[in-house]
C-alpha cells in the first residue's frame, strides 16, 4: 500500500460536529492513489443490518456528501469503473457529521479487470459464427437474465450446456435444433474462464452529482419481483410471479409488508402451463402475477399469466376479487396475460401474450372484451390456434416439458418466428388509443376503439418491448434485440431511430423496460446488459446514464413517485445472480429534495 | 339404429389421425435435427 493510499486510509474517519437533526451526513473525496480525483464514482452506504443501500455519485471534483438516516457499524464502498472496490466500515451516529476519503486503486491484473466488466463486455466477447446466430441469442437467452454475468459465464463442458440449453427451451426459449447447437459451441468457445480485456468508459454527466439511488432487499435468493408500481399511497407494490405475493414496501420506514393472493377451487400450480417445467425454486406458486396498473381510486388490477385470471386488489382493504378470463375454442384464450395499463375511462387492457391478442376489461361492468390480432402467416396462425390445445394436452403431464415435442418451432424448424408475442402496451395521453408491441412479431399496433379493428406497422428494429407514451403523444420503444431506442409518431406514422450508448466498442444494450416522465418528458430506459439506467432528454437528444450501486440489475418496469423518484425491482431470474444475492427495491432520485418533476 | 358402427368408424378415424399425426410431427423432428447436425459440426 502506497503512502498515499495509507493516508487516504487512516484519514477515513473524522468525527465533526452535528449537522441536520435526524440525519448523519458523510462527505469525502473519492480520489485514485495518485491523488487524482474520480468523477462520477458511486458512493454507497449500508445499513447495519446490511440490507439496505443509499447510494450518491462524486461530483466533478471528485467530491461526494450523502446524508443517511442510517446509523450504527455502517459500510461505505466507492466504486468506479476500472477501479478497485474501496470499503471501509465504521461507527455512525444518527446525527454524525464524518468525513471519509476514499481511494480507489486502478486495476492491473487482467483477472480482476475482467471479472469487473458489466455482462455486456463478456456477452460481446463471444464468438459469434455470424449475426442470425447474434440476433438469436439476444432474442431468446436473454428475455429474463444477463448473458455473461458471473453466474451466467462460468465455464461448463459441452454437454452441460447442452442440459442448459434443454432447460432454457424448457422455460421458452423457442429456438430450433439448429440454432439449439449453434449457441451450445458458441457458449462452449466462448464461456472458456479467459479474462476479458477491455476498457470501458463511462462519460460524466454533472446531472450524477445531484442524484441519489435508495435500495431497499425484499424477498429471498428465489423470489421473483417482476414488476414493480407505485401505489396511491406512494408504497411501492412488487409483484413476485413465483411465489404469488406481493411485497409491499413503505419507503418512509422502510418496513415490507407480504400480501399472499388468494387461492381459487380451480387454482393448480403452474396454472394453464402445469405441463411445463417451470423454472425450479422459483416458480411455486398458483397464479404467476406479472404486471399491474391502477385505476384513479387507487385500486389495482394485476395480470396472472399463469392462472389466466385478471386480480382486483384494494390496497386499504385488502380484499381481492379474481376474474377469470374466457379461453374460447380449444383453449387458446387468455394464455399468459401479460401487461397492463389504464385508459382515459379507467378501463383496464393487457395484452395477452401467448395468445396473441389483447383484452380489454371494463372495471364498471366487469365485462371481458377480447380482441384477436393478425397472425403475421401460417405458422404464427398454427401457434395462435392450437397452443392452448397443446398446453391442455400436456397438463396431462406435469412438468414434463411435452410442449417441446409438440410444439412446430421444432419440428418444423420455424424457431421464434412461429411467435407474435404482444408484449408492452399503452395507452396514448393525447387520444386515448391503445397501442401495443409485439416482440417476436416486430410490430406496433393500435386498436380503434369502437370498431376494434388493428392496424398494425412494423417497427424498424426487432424486438419491440415495453413501450411507453410520452405527455406529447409521442411513443418511445425500446428495441430490445438490436439495442435501440424508436421514436414513433402516431400523427406522421415515421419512426425514428436513436443508438443507445455502450461501453466499449462492439457491446450491445438490451433495453427492457421504458418509462416516460409524464411531466418532464424524460424517457427511462433500464440498460440491463450494463447495469445502468439511462435518462434521454428528448429537446436536447442527449442521455445521462446512471450506473447502478448493484452488479447485475434487470429492471422489467419502470414507474414514478410524487415525491420525484424512479423506482423499479430488481428482477433478474434468478435473483441469486444479482450481486446482493437478492431482488431489491430500488429508486433513483435524479435531483435532490425531490425536486425532480416538481 | 346402433350406433355400434358410427363409433366404431370415428374411433379408428381417430386412431388413423392420431398415427399419422405422429409419424408426421416425428419426422419433422428428425428432419430438423438433421438440418443441425448437417449444419452445425
Amino acid at each position: 500500500m502506497n503512502a498515499t493510499r495509507m493516508l487516504f486510509t487512516a484519514a477515513a474517519v473524522f468525527a465533526l460536529v452535528a449537522p441536520a437533526a435526524g440525519a448523519a451526513t458523510l462527505t469525502g473525496l473519492v480520489a485514485t492513489d495518485a491523488g487524482q480525483p474520480v468523477a462520477g464514482a458511486l458512493v454507497t452506504l449500508w445499513n447495519e443490518p446490511r440490507n439496505r443501500k443509499e447510494t450518491v455519485y462524486s461530483d466533478a471534483e471528485g467530491k461526494y456528501t450523502l446524508q443517511t438516516a442510517f446509523a450504527g457499524k455502517v459500510r461505505l464502498r466507492a466504486r468506479a469503473s476500472m477501479y478497485r472496490d474501496f470499503n471501509v466500515e465504521f461507527d455512525l451516529g444518527a446525527e454524525d457529521a464524518q468525513q471519509h476519503n476514499l481511494a480507489l486503486v486502478r486495476l492491473s491484473d487482467p483477472q480482476e479487470i475482467s471479472d469487473s466488466l458489466t455482462a455486456s463486455a463478456h456477452a460481446a466477447a463471444l464468438p459469434f459464427p455470424d449475426k442470425a446466430t447474434k440476433d438469436i441469442f439476444i432474442s431468446q437467452c436473454s428475455y429474463c437474465h444477463q448473458q455473461g454475468n458471473s453466474l451466467t459465464r462460468r465455464p461448463r463442458p459441452d454437454a452441460e450446456w447442452n442440459d442448459v440449453l434443454w432447460r432454457m427451451e424448457g422455460y421458452g426459449a423457442y429456438i430450433t435444433y439448429a440454432e439449439h447447437r449453434r449457441i451450445q459451441k458458441l457458449l462452449g468457445d466462448g464461456f472458456n474462464g479467459k479474462p476479458v480485456n477491455v476498457v470501458q468508459t463511462a462519460p460524466y454527466s454533472p446531472e450524477l452529482a445531484r442524484a441519489r439511488v435508495e435500495e431497499w432487499h425484499a424477498g429471498d435468493p428465489m423470489s421473483f419481483l417482476h414488476d414493480t408500481i407505485v401505489g396511491h399511497d406512494q408504497k411501492l407494490y412488487g409483484i413476485d410471479e413465483g411465489k404469488d405475493v406481493i411485497y409491499i414496501l413503505d419507503r418512509t420506514t422502510g418496513v415490507i409488508e407480504v400480501e399472499h393472493l388468494p387461492v381459487e377451487a380451480d387454482d393448480q400450480v403452474g396454472g394453464r402451463f402445469r405441463g411445463v417445467r417451470l423454472p425450479i425454486g422459483v416458480f411455486t406458486g398458483m397464479h404467476g402475477p406479472h404486471s399491474a396498473a391502477l385505476t384513479k381510486d387507487g385500486t389495482f388490477y394485476i395480470t396472472a399469466a399463469l392462472s389466466g385470471k385478471l386480480l382486483r386488489f384494494n390496497p386499504q382493504t385488502r380484499e381481492w376479487k379474481t376474474f377469470k378470463i374466457p379461453q374460447g375454442f380449444l383453449w387458446r384464450k387468455g394464455l399468459y396475460p401479460h401487461t397492463i395499463r389504464t385508459d382515459q375511462d379507467d378501463n383496464v387492457w393487457f395484452t395477452v401474450t401467448m395468445s396473441n391478442r389483447l383484452m380489454k376489461f371494463d372495471t364498471k361492468t366487469e365485462q371481458f372484451t377480447d380482441i384477436g390480432l393478425p397472425h403475421g402467416g401460417f405458422l404464427r396462425w398454427i401457434t395462435d390456434t392450437f397452443m392452448g390445445a397443446v398446453l391442455k394436452l400436456i397438463q396431462w403431464f406435469p412438468e414434463k416439458n411435452l410442449q417441446l415435442a409438440l410444439s412446430h418451432h421444432k419440428w418444423l424448424n420455424g424457431g421464434h418466428k412461429v411467435l407474435n408475442w404482444p408484449y408492452g402496451i399503452d395507452v396514448n395521453p393525447v387520444d386515448n388509443s391503445v397501442w401495443y408491441a409485439k416482440l417476436l412479431g416486430n410490430r406496433i399496433g393500435v386498436v380503434d376503439r369502437e370498431t376494434l379493428q388493428v392496424t398494425e406497422f412494423e417497427t424498424p428494429h426487432s424486438g419491440p418491448r415495453r413501450m411507453r407514451f410520452g405527455p406529447d403523444g409521442i411513443l418511445w420503444i425500446p428495441s430490445f434485440d438490436e439495442g435501440k431506442l424508436m421514436r414513433f409518431d402516431p400523427k406522421t406514422r415515421q419512426f425514428e431511430t436513436i443508438d443507445l450508448p455502450v461501453l466499449s466498442k462492439g457491446e450491445y444494450e438490451m433495453p427492457y423496460a421504458l418509462a416516460v416522465h409524464q411531466k418532464t418528458g424524460d424517457v427511462w430506459i433500464a440498460a440491463n446488459n450494463t447495469d445502468r439506467v439511462l435518462r434521454y432528454l428528448p429537446a436536447e437528444k442527449r442521455f445521462i446514464a446512471y450506473p447502478m450501486p448493484n452488479r447485475v440489475i434487470w429492471f422489467r418496469d419502470i414507474d414514478f413517485t410524487s415525491d420525484g423518484k424512479v423506482c423499479m425491482s430488481n428482477a433478474n431470474l434468478p435473483a441469486y445472480a444479482h450481486e446482493d444475492l437478492v431482488p431489491a427495491f430500488v429508486c433513483l432520485e435524479p435531483e435532490p429534495n425531490g425536486a425532480y418533476g416538481r | 339404429m346402433s350406433l355400434g358402427k358410427p363409433l366404431k368408424f370415428l374411433g379408428r378415424q381417430l386412431l388413423l389421425g392420431t398415427a399419422i399425426t405422429i409419424v408426421i410431427v416425428a419426422t419433422g423432428h428428425l428432419v430438423s435435427w438433421l438440418i443441425g447436425w448437417v449444419t452445425v459440426r
